[in-house]
């Protein structure tokens, strides 16, 4: 009886398919898709190179002059390069180490593309 | 006559899947796309159980030692035109596996692919955006 009146139920409701081609389909909140990379913002600690786990954060080194008060003295700083979203496995461990928030994964998923290269975000 | 039938292709691709050593995580999103949550199959896409009868090859996971000499027979058996389309970040470079002695990464290393599907997993979603750009391949 149970059963019977669950299928004269689900008679009445609409069906759950999402027409994802047609209709777009917004990832959730909290989705770990596609980064978006402030290069400004980047002070060059290169904390996000040295935590991923697949290196697909490549840094491009520099060394700087920095002073303080009245000494000159020079730094090394590792500056974010590019992202391979090829490698990637996103799980956010650049974005939560970055102490100047830098690093951002948005909700964006569709990234396919026909050309290994433009899988890569860069400057 | 070959643009009718290229055109029959694009309306109804048949997709084969093909897990080369993976964690099966991608294998479980594109089990996913055939759901009714997604049905493709209201897009003509089908999973076919042969790679004779397949147009799309889906290959997902690192190429593991063991199960590229079948890989690439099962690419060989697949008739022409195919296409191909890597998913998921073992596919394209290894990912996670990358430098381990037991895979020889990248499917495209071996043979000529399409799309490239980055995620670890990609969502469903991507998976068909995938197929859809790779059938925007056929003339």
């Amino acid at each position: 009886m149970k059963v019977f009146k669950k299928a004269l139920a689900n008679i009445a409701k609409k069906p759950i398919t999402i027409h994802y081609p047609i209709v777009p389909s917004p990832a959730p909140e909290g989705f770990r898709g596609r980064h978006k990379i402030y290069f400004n913002k980047c002070i060059g600690c290169g904390l996000c190179g040295k935590n991923c786990p697949t290196n697909a954060i490549k840094l491009r080194t520099e060394i700087k002059k920095e002073k303080a008060k009245t000494i000159v003295y020079k730094v090394v700083r590792h500056y974010i390069k590019s992202i391979d979203l090829g490698k990637c496995v996103f799980c956010g461990l650049c974005e939560d180490i970055c102490p100047v928030h830098a690093i951002k994964l948005t909700r964006k998923f569709d990234m396919a593309d026909y050309d290994k290269n433009k899988t890569l975000i860069e400057r | 006559m070959s643009r009718t039938i290229n055109w029959a292709r694009k309306k109804s691709p048949w997709i084969y899947h093909l897990c080369t050593g993976d964690c099966n995580g991608c294998d479980v999103e594109l089990i996913a796309a055939i759901t009714p949550k997604f049905d493709v199959e209201r897009l003509g896409i089908q999973l076919v159980g042969s790679p004779r009868h397949a147009d799309v090859l889906c290959i997902t996971g690192a190429v593991t030692k063991k199960a590229k000499e079948r890989f690439l027979r099962i690419y060989n058996q697949t008739p022409e035109p195919k296409l191909v389309v890597a998913i998921g970040a073992c596919a394209i470079s290894g990912g996670i596996f990358a430098g381990s002695e037991q895979v020889d990464p990248g499917v495209d290393k071996h043979i000529k692919v399409d799309v490239y599907v980055p995620g670890c997993p990609p969502r469903p979603q991507a998976i068909i955006d995938g197929i859809y750009k790779a059938l925007g391949k056929l003339k």
